[in-house]
């Protein structure tokens, strides 16, 4: 009887060791949309290549509701290359939370393939590290000529040193 | 993902609405009826005209885009541009203006939004091709909002109907 308690103590033991492990690591998975608005200064265009800059501010939503980054600030600040429509960027953007904790993030890739990393955070976000990728899900017809307006949907995970 | 300017707790700053379309079976002879359902989002500059304890003046300009949220993904994709003014007294906020809608097409919807304590109302009283003679309005919600130094960011979701005339 002892024996088989103490059998499931350890099982049961077990079982919470290894769901606890991500937890304890401080991985966390996200899933969110940032929708900016964004001036794109032009370098060069010239034989079907762009050379421009970005900057890009506007805001976040968690899809899952509430969840990591909601209502956090969104700045970008960039540039790309390549023909319209399909360049190939490189840049930084910076997360502000509603307590002013911020993470900033290297992001790089063609649009149809963004993948992006974390480099640095402050307050709650100290220590981050992490990524994933970002995928283009609302792009539309800029509604000021040097302008361009969409959303992004970024997912991923992060972890924060204990 | 669409709202209007709207202000957050004594400050005020801008969010914007469009709206999304659904043809819906309230067609009258002369009119079709239209409900829409989406959400927008924008960021855009927030200038100080007067600001004191009592009261503030300020004017707000964004840019954004909509994001349907109905299966037809009517004006999916739309971008626009806000430019409103807001009056504080003491708690009290209000908030007026204007905004430009412009489709894939590059059609447009103009509309004049508002905004009286909590309540953001878009009302659309003129579109060119596909909108010409558009009447309607729409009701929004903030989803999320944020006032940076200098500018300021807000998604809302937004509800409502309007008519085009029957051609």
């Amino acid at each position: 009887m002892h024996f088989q308690r103490a059998l499931r103590m350890a099982g049961l033991a077990l079982a919470v060791s290894f769901v606890a492990i991500p937890r304890a690591r401080g991985q966390q998975a996200f899933d969110f949309t940032a929708c900016m608005t964004s001036t794109l200064p032009m370098l060069s265009s010239a034989d079907g290549i762009n050379v421009f800059g970005v900057e890009s501010k506007g805001i976040i939503m968690s899809n899952p509701e509430g969840k990591l980054f909601h209502n956090c600030a969104y700045q970008f600040i960039g540039v790309g290359y390549g023909p319209p429509g399909a360049p190939v960027g490189f840049g930084y953007f910076k997360a502000t939370d509603p307590d002013d904790s911020f993470v900033i993030a290297e992001f790089s890739g063609p649009t149809s393939d963004l993948s992006f990393r974390f480099l640095q955070g402050t307050g709650k976000w100290k220590g981050v590290t992490g990524g994933g990728k970002a995928v283009r899900v609302a792009v539309g017809r800029p509604i000021a000529p040097g302008t361009n307006q969409g959303c992004v949907r970024f997912t991923g995970t992060l972890e924060l040193k204990k | 993902m669409s709202r209007s300017l709207v202000s957050s707790s004594g400050r005020h700053l801008v969010a914007t609405a469009a709206g999304l379309l659904c043809l819906s079976p309230t067609a009258s002879l002369a009119q079709v009826e239209q409900s829409f359902d989406f959400t927008s989002c924008h960021a855009g500059v927030v200038k100080v005209l007067y600001d004191d304890k009592d009261v503030a003046l300020r004017t707000a300009e964004g840019w954004g885009i909509v994001m349907s949220n109905r299966r037809d993904k009517l004006l999916d994709g739309a971008t626009f541009h806000v430019v409103t003014t807001i009056r504080t007294v003491g708690k009290e906020s209000t908030e007026v203006g204007f905004y430009k809608l412009m489709d894939s097409d590059g059609d447009v919807i103009l509309a004049e939004v508002s905004r009286s304590g909590g309540e953001h109302v878009a009302r659309y009283f003129h579109g060119t091709g596909k909108w010409r003679g558009i009447r309607g309005s729409g009701r929004s919600e903030r989803i999320v909002f944020r006032a940076m130094p200098g500018w300021a960011a807000a998604c809302s979701r937004t509800v409502g109907t309007f008519e085009l005339p029957k051609r």
